[in-house]
């Protein structure tokens, strides 16, 4: 036994993984990656020849942008699994690849084909603004709380590069952060869409439950839909960029972009769904 | 050299082969010096493990019906031509008929016997036709 | 269960040792104390009907599949603890067909395949190919049956693996194709030194090539002998007995299965030619015939005998 190490194979080097997981989950998603690009581009096309003049423009919104790609993010993975569900990743698993190393790597290579579409999506967000002539906004009530602070002319996209550049980031981490949570249910899951829609319903329904109840219940309900969704850590903030406060008086400007929340409430989520990941990764085992 | 190999026969693979050898010695086709296929080729060819076909050169080496040459392969012996051959192949082929007689209640006697009066009225020639 | 099979192969060097596998799946005991052992070198192939147990204990080899209890070493090494080196050594030809990717075409599949081993022979993969007629361009799950099996024999020989794991590798393959694909195997096993472990119910496949021969049973391993101690020891007896004849008591164990014909039997007995014989004899039976089995008839007496209260 003592004489075998010496003629043992050896396993491949880590980077020839990583490349072919890349190169693998790329061709494997090629036809959805096709598909969302098709359908930007006949958008574009729709708005550049439909948009009638002096309309005034399509304006977009750098905040309420990130709405598309954090739902393309969470179902992502779905795709990127799609060929190694759990009742079927005998191949995977017999490839001479530590397995959690081999999952990551999985897991990444979605994400770098993930972080060129929401690149691409950002890119046609500005193509269609610049070319049916409408603004890059950062948020139209903000417009109106930043004017006095501009020159009388300025217009909204000059505030956004200059002023919150940082917005730019939101739609990646924003995407980021849901691709990891999906990624985690296609790992964990056997039915990871079954689990997406019933725990949203189930969410759902529990606040309305709660909140029908009314008195301290309700209370209940309403500062965890808080916590968990628009405080300054909630995933709203980190999908957004934005702090929503309700508790402030009305016709108060309310909403405000936000570094240091976003940047919080970045690294909580992103950091607890890239710490799930991994655990979820290294906690699969064989059965 | 395409040997006649078969799992239902009660003689272990090795064996047949060195059977099969021994026989082709005494029908004269292989002569001495000639080369044995190598063992990949016949192992290859019959579907034989090639433990069992190294085997079987083993033995017909030890018996000295061939010989191996350094790095050229396994060949005929000279020796392997004389009539020791010749008589251990009728050996066995007498010693299969033995069985066979005792298996149906037939002694050795009368399976001698019986061999002679099946020679007499056969006729070499057609041997194929014979049942 | 009779104390005569043996079940210790006890040579020198293990390629595959396995003590004490346990594992239930729910209530079905799937594997039950095996001591899988496959010596360097050897052809070894696994007898048994469907669900004996054949394959979990080679995903155990794998790591596909955890044990309840027990261990599992392949080249010394622990396949739970440094699995991808253990599958590193391994060519697996797995049971199910759809073992891979169905979205790639065959020389993706077998390219994507190749990128794991670092040993892979290109030039060998690209021999195999042809010989087995893989049709590069297709799809691999839209391939048949004895198509993919043949995709998946290039993917477990190309690598020129240490140890060839093939569970039921003839499954689906044509007659033609299954004696170019033996001939092909004992290629392999003269080019390149190889442990083969192969199972499979279609005994007669592998008849020639087995050197080792393992029997398991609803998840017991009820036996593993060289092939030669197998057709040395295991015997159908022809003998002419008297009466109401009920055979010795010293063979009771050994006899595997019993058939008789008059006043003939013909029972199938595990022992020493000359002692079984003489226990025959001297129990008042003249023994007629003492003919070996082949593999197939010797799987089916180890097989078929059911344990008498």
């Amino acid at each position: 036994m003592s004489g075998a190490a010496e003629t043992l194979h050896p396993v491949p080097a880590r980077g020839v993984v990583a490349r072919e997981a890349l190169r693998a989950v790329g061709q494997s998603v090629r036809l959805e990656v096709g598909a969302v690009l098709a359908l930007l581009l006949g958008l574009l096309v729709l708005m550049a020849t439909v948009q009638p003049q002096g309309a005034g423009g399509a304006d977009y919104d750098v905040s309420d942008m990130t709405w598309p790609v954090v739902i393309l993010g969470l179902f992502a993975p779905l795709a990127v699994w799609k060929h190694d569900e759990p009742s079927r990743r005998a191949y995977l698993w017999s490839l001479p690849v530590e397995r959690a190393r081999h999952t990551l790597a999985k897991v990444a290579s979605g994400w770098t084909m993930l972080m060129g579409l929401v690149a691409a999506y950002v890119l046609w967000a500005m193509t269609v603004a610049l070319v049916t002539d409408g603004n890059i906004t950062i948020n139209p009530e903000w417009e109106a709380a930043l004017r006095p602070t501009l020159p009388p002319d300025a217009r909204i996209r000059d505030l956004t590069l200059s002023g919150h550049p940082w917005l730019w980031l939101v739609p990646f981490t924003a995407a980021t952060t849901t691709y990891l949570l999906g990624s985690i249910l296609a790992l964990l899951a056997d039915h990871p869409l079954r689990v997406v829609a019933g725990a949203g319903f189930a969410f759902f329904v529990a606040i309305g439950l709660l909140e029908s109840t009314g008195g301290a219940a309700e209370h209940t309900a309403d500062s965890l839909f808080v916590h968990l969704v628009t405080n300054p850590y909630g995933i709203v903030t980190e999908v957004t960029g934005v702090v929503h406060r309700f508790d402030t008086g009305p016709g108060v400007l309310n909403d405000q972009p936000n570094l240091g929340a976003w940047a919080r409430a970045t690294l909580l989520w992103m950091g607890a769904g890239l710490a799930a990941t991994v655990l979820a990764a290294r906690r699969y085992q064989e059965r | 050299m395409q040997l006649a190999i078969n799992t239902a026969d009660p003689r272990p693979i090795y064996v047949q082969i060195m059977d099969e050898v021994r026989r082709a010695i005494v029908l004269g086709t292989l002569r001495p010096e000639d080369p044995l296929p190598s063992v990949r080729q016949l192992a290859s060819d019959l579907r034989v493990n090639p433990n069992t076909v190294a085997q079987a050169y083993r033995e017909l080496e030890r018996a000295g019906v061939a010989y191996v040459r350094r790095g050229q392969g396994t060949f005929v012996a000279a020796a392997g031509t004389n009539g020791t051959e010749r008589r251990a192949l009728a050996a066995g082929v007498a010693e299969r008929a033995l069985v066979e007689a005792h298996r149906n209640g037939v002694s050795a006697e009368e399976l001698i016997d019986a061999i002679r009066d099946a020679a007499r009225s056969r006729d070499p020639h057609t041997l194929a036709e014979q049942p | 269960m009779s104390p005569v099979l043996p079940t210790d192969l006890s040579t020198g060097s293990l390629a595959v040792r396995t003590q004490g596998l346990a594992k239930r799946f729910g209530r079905e005991t799937a594997l039950d104390g095996v001591n899988l052992q496959v010596p360097e070198g050897a052809v070894y192939v696994l007898v048994g009907p469907n669900g004996a147990g054949k394959s979990t204990t080679f995903k155990v080899l794998m790591d596909l599949v955890r044990t309840d209890e027990g261990t599992a070493e392949v080249f010394g090494l622990d396949p739970r603890v440094r699995g991808p080196e253990v599958r590193a050594q391994i060519g697996y030809v797995p049971e199910r067909h759809d073992w891979g990717y169905g979205w790639m075409r065959v020389g993706r599949l077998l390219q994507h395949h190749a990128t794991f081993y670092p040993t892979w022979d290109a030039e060998y993969a690209a021999r195999l190919a042809e010989v087995f007629g893989l049709k590069m361009d297709r799809k691999f799950g839209s391939l048949s049956k004895g198509q993919g099996r043949r995709v998946h024999l290039t993917m477990a020989l190309a690598h020129r693996p240490r140890l060839l794991v093939l569970d039921e590798p003839t499954d689906g393959l044509d007659p033609v194709m299954l004696d170019e694909t033996l001939g092909l195997l004992m290629d392999h096993i003269t080019e390149t030194p190889t442990t083969v472990v192969i199972s499979t119910h279609q005994v007669h496949d592998v008849d020639r090539l087995a050197d080792h021969v393992g029997v398991m049973r609803d998840g017991k391993l009820m036996m593993q002998v060289p092939r030669d101690e197998l057709h040395r020891k295991l015997r159908r007896y022809r003998a002419e007995v008297p009466d109401g004849w009920a055979g010795p008591a010293a063979l009771n164990g050994a006899v595997l299965r019993k058939g008789s014909f008059g006043r003939e039997i013909q029972w199938s007995i595990w022992g020493e030619e000359r002692e079984v014989v003489q226990q025959l004899t001297s129990a008042g039976a003249t023994v007629r015939d003492a003919a070996p089995l082949t593999l197939a008839d010797a799987a089916i007496a180890l097989l078929s005998r059911r344990e008498r209260a």
